[in-house]
C-alpha cells in the first residue's frame, strides 16, 4: 500500500481524545510513547486511564525507541471501508516494540517480504493531517534487548519465547 | 450440581439461510414452539426465558420482549451478552437455577438475522486502528490463524482439513445452509478473502433461529418427556483482552472452560465419543482440540489433518456440518446437534456415541463455554 495516495473516502481516523490525547499530541511531534506504571513497573499500549496491572491511576508515559518485531499479519482481499478500496490488497501487522508493548499497524514498502521475527524501525505518516505509527523492514542491526513485564497474561508463556510444541495442553 | 440431574428435554429450530421479512422476535417464538412440542409441553409449565441478544439490531431489554411474544411472565429472564459462548453459559445459568429451586423449566433461545438484516457486527472496526485498515472478525482470526502457522507449522492443508469434514456433514445434513462437499484441490484454489483465510475457512452468515428445553431429570421423568439428554458437565472462561494485545495469540480461556466442564462431569477427553467444536474459522476447532486436550498444544493442525475428526476418526466433530456449513448460526445449531447424536438421530450418526462435548465462543476467542452431554 502506499499511505497518502488519494483515496476514494476520508480515511476512518483515530478518535485521540481521553487516554489516546497525550498519545496522539507525542505523534504529532515525531515521536511513539507508550504508558508506563510507575507503581509497579508495567508497559502497555493502547492507552488506558488506569494501569491494568495493579489498577493504579494516572499512570506516566515513555518514549519508544521505534524497534520492534513482527509477531503476526494479515493480508486484506476484502474492502471493508471505501477509503482502502484503492490500497487493497493491503497488510496489517501486529508489531511488538523492543520495550514489550504490541500495536496494530502497517508494515509500508514491503512487498512479499512479511515474516515472523522481521525486525522493523518506525516511520510516522500523516493521513488527512492526523500522525499515524507505521512500520518498515529495519535493515540488520544488533539484536533487540531483553523484554519489559507487560501487564497482559501473566499466566501464560511468551509465544516467541516458548519452543514448538513444549507445552501440553490439560 | 451432580452430573445427570439436568435434562435437556426438547430441541427446536427454524429454516436456516436466507428469512426475508421476519423479525428475530418472531424466529425466537418459532424455535421455542419447536423445542416445547419436541420437549411434549405446554408452555405454561416454562418459567425461565434465557435469550441469546441478537448481533443485527441491539435492543434494550430484548428478553422480556420474546418473552411477551411468548405470552409469558418467567421467574427468570432475560438476555447474557458474551457473543456466541453464551448459549451454552445460559443453559449452565438455567441448570443451576433449576438446581436451586430459582425455576423449573427454562427456555434457551437464540435468533438472529445478519443475512437478510444487517451484518455490521462482523465487520466493524476494531477500536481506534481502523486507520491502518483493520477490520472485521476475519482480520483478527486471520491474525491468529497466521500465529499458529508460525509458531506450530500450521497449513493450509490443515485449514482445509477442518472445512472439508464440516462440509461433508453439511452436504449430507438436508437442514443445512450449504449442502456441497468440498475437496483439497478446491479449497486451494479459493481466493483469500484476509490472507491467510480463504472463502471456505469462514463461517456463513445465517438467519435463523435455535431454542432448547432444560429441567431436571426428575421432572422430565414425572412429565414423560421422551428422549431426554442428560447434562453431565459445563464450564466457561473468559480471555478478555482483545487480541493485539494478548501476551499469546495461540492460547485462550478455552483451556479453564474445559477443565471445568470435565472435572464436573468426571471425565476425560479420552472419554468423549463425539464434539461439535464452534467453527466460525477453520483454525478455532483446530485450537479449541489442543485447549481441550484432544491433542498436544501446537498439533492441532496435524491432528485434524490425520483424519482424527473425520466420522471414522478417534473424535469425530461436527456431524452437522457447524457454522461452516450448517448455519452461521452462532453455537445453538451445536448443542442441538449433540442432543441428536446422543438421542442416535443425527444425519452422520457416529454409532454407539455415548458422550458428546461441545465449544460455544464469542467475540474473537474472546469468551468461550463447554458443555458435555451423555445418552
Amino acid at each position: 500500500m502506499t499511505p497518502g495516495r488519494q483515496t476514494v473516502a476520508p480515511l476512518p481516523l483515530p478518535d485521540r481524545s481521553g487516554p489516546a490525547e497525550e498519545y496522539g499530541r507525542a505523534l504529532e511531534q515525531g515521536t511513539l510513547i507508550f504508558q508506563h506504571c510507575d507503581a509497579c513497573g508495567s508497559v502497555w499500549l493502547p492507552p488506558f486511564e488506569s494501569c491494568p496491572r495493579c489498577l493504579s491511576p494516572e499512570p506516566g508515559w515513555r518514549i519508544a525507541s521505534g524497534r520492534g518485531q513482527i509477531i503476526s499479519w494479515v493480508v486484506y482481499h476484502h474492502v471493508y471501508h471505501d477509503a482502502f478500496r484503492d490500497r487493497e490488497p493491503y497488510n496489517v501487522a501486529l508489531v511488538e516494540l523492543d520495550e514489550g508493548p504490541r500495536m496494530i499497524t502497517n508494515i509500508v514498502g514491503s512487498g512479499d517480504r512479511l515474516e515472523a521475527g522481521l525486525a522493523v524501525s518506525l516511520r510516522i505518516d500523516s493521513e488527512q493531517g492526523v500522525a499515524v505509527a507505521r512500520f518498515a523492514i529495519a535493515a540488520p542491526g544488533p539484536g533487540t534487548p531483553g523484554r519489559t513485564q507487560t501487564w497482559l497474561g501473566s499466566h501464560r508463556g511468551s509465544p516467541h519465547n516458548r519452543k514448538q510444541g513444549e507445552k501440553a495442553c490439560q | 450440581m451432580k452430573p445427570g440431574s439436568v435434562v435437556i428435554a426438547g430441541v427446536g429450530r427454524t429454516d436456516v439461510g436466507k428469512l426475508p421479512g421476519r423479525t428475530t422476535v418472531s424466529l425466537n417464538v418459532e424455535a421455542c414452539r419447536a423445542a416445547l412440542a419436541d420437549a411434549g409441553l405446554e408452555k405454561e409449565r416454562v418459567d425461565a426465558v434465557f435469550v441469546k441478544a441478537p448481533t443485527s439490531k441491539p435492543e434494550v431489554l430484548y428478553g422480556q420482549k420474546v418473552a411477551a411474544a411468548l405470552g409469558l411472565e418467567p421467574r427468570i429472564g432475560g438476555v447474557w451478552d458474551q457473543g456466541g459462548a453464551a448459549n451454552i453459559s445460559m443453559i449452565s445459568f438455567a441448570a443451576l437455577s433449576i438446581e436451586a429451586g430459582q425455576c423449573e423449566v427454562a427456555l434457551v433461545t437464540i435468533a438472529d438475522n445478519p443475512r437478510t438484516g444487517s451484518r455490521q457486527a462482523y465487520e466493524q472496526p476494531h477500536n481506534e486502528d481502523a486507520v491502518y485498515g483493520w477490520f472485521g472478525t476475519l482480520g483478527a482470526y486471520g491474525m491468529i490463524a497466521r500465529r499458529h502457522m508460525i509458531e506450530y507449522g500450521t497449513t493450509a492443508e490443515h485449514f482445509a482439513a477442518v472445512a472439508i469434514n464440516s462440509r461433508a456433514a453439511g452436504a449430507a445434513n438436508p437442514a443445512a445452509q450449504l449442502r456441497s462437499p468440498l475437496t483439497l484441490e478446491e479449497y486451494l484454489e479459493a481466493p483469500y478473502v484476509v490472507d491467510p483465510l480463504r472463502r471456505p475457512d469462514c463461517s456463513l452468515i445465517s438467519d435463523g433461529a435455535a431454542a432448547v428445553v432444560v429441567m431436571s431429570k426428575a421432572m422430565a421423568q414425572a412429565l414423560g418427556v421422551a428422549r431426554p439428554v442428560p447434562i453431565l458437565g459445563f464450564g466457561q472462561g473468559q480471555t478478555s483482552i482483545d487480541v493485539p494485545y494478548r501476551s499469546s495469540l495461540t492460547e485462550t480461556a478455552a483451556t479453564v472452560s474445559a477443565a471445568t466442564a470435565f472435572r464436573m462431569a468426571g471425565l476425560t477427553p479420552a472419554q468423549i465419543d463425539v464434539g461439535q467444536l464452534y467453527d466460525c474459522f477453520t483454525i478455532v476447532p483446530i485450537m479449541t482440540l489442543e485447549d481441550y486436550g484432544f491433542c498436544a498444544k501446537g498439533d492441532g493442525g496435524r491432528f485434524v489433518a490425520s483424519g482424527a475428526i473425520t466420522p471414522q476418526g478417534s473424535i469425530p466433530i461436527n456431524t452437522s456440518g457447524g457454522l461452516l456449513s450448517h448455519t452461521g448460526m452462532p453455537g445453538m445449531q451445536l448443542v442441538q446437534e449433540g442432543v441428536l447424536q446422543m438421542r442416535g438421530s443425527s444425519t452422520t450418526q457416529i454409532a454407539g456415541a455415548k458422550t458428546c462435548v461441545i465449544s460455544n465462543q464469542g467475540g474473537i476467542m474472546t469468551t468461550h463455554s463447554t458443555l458435555i452431554v451423555g445418552a
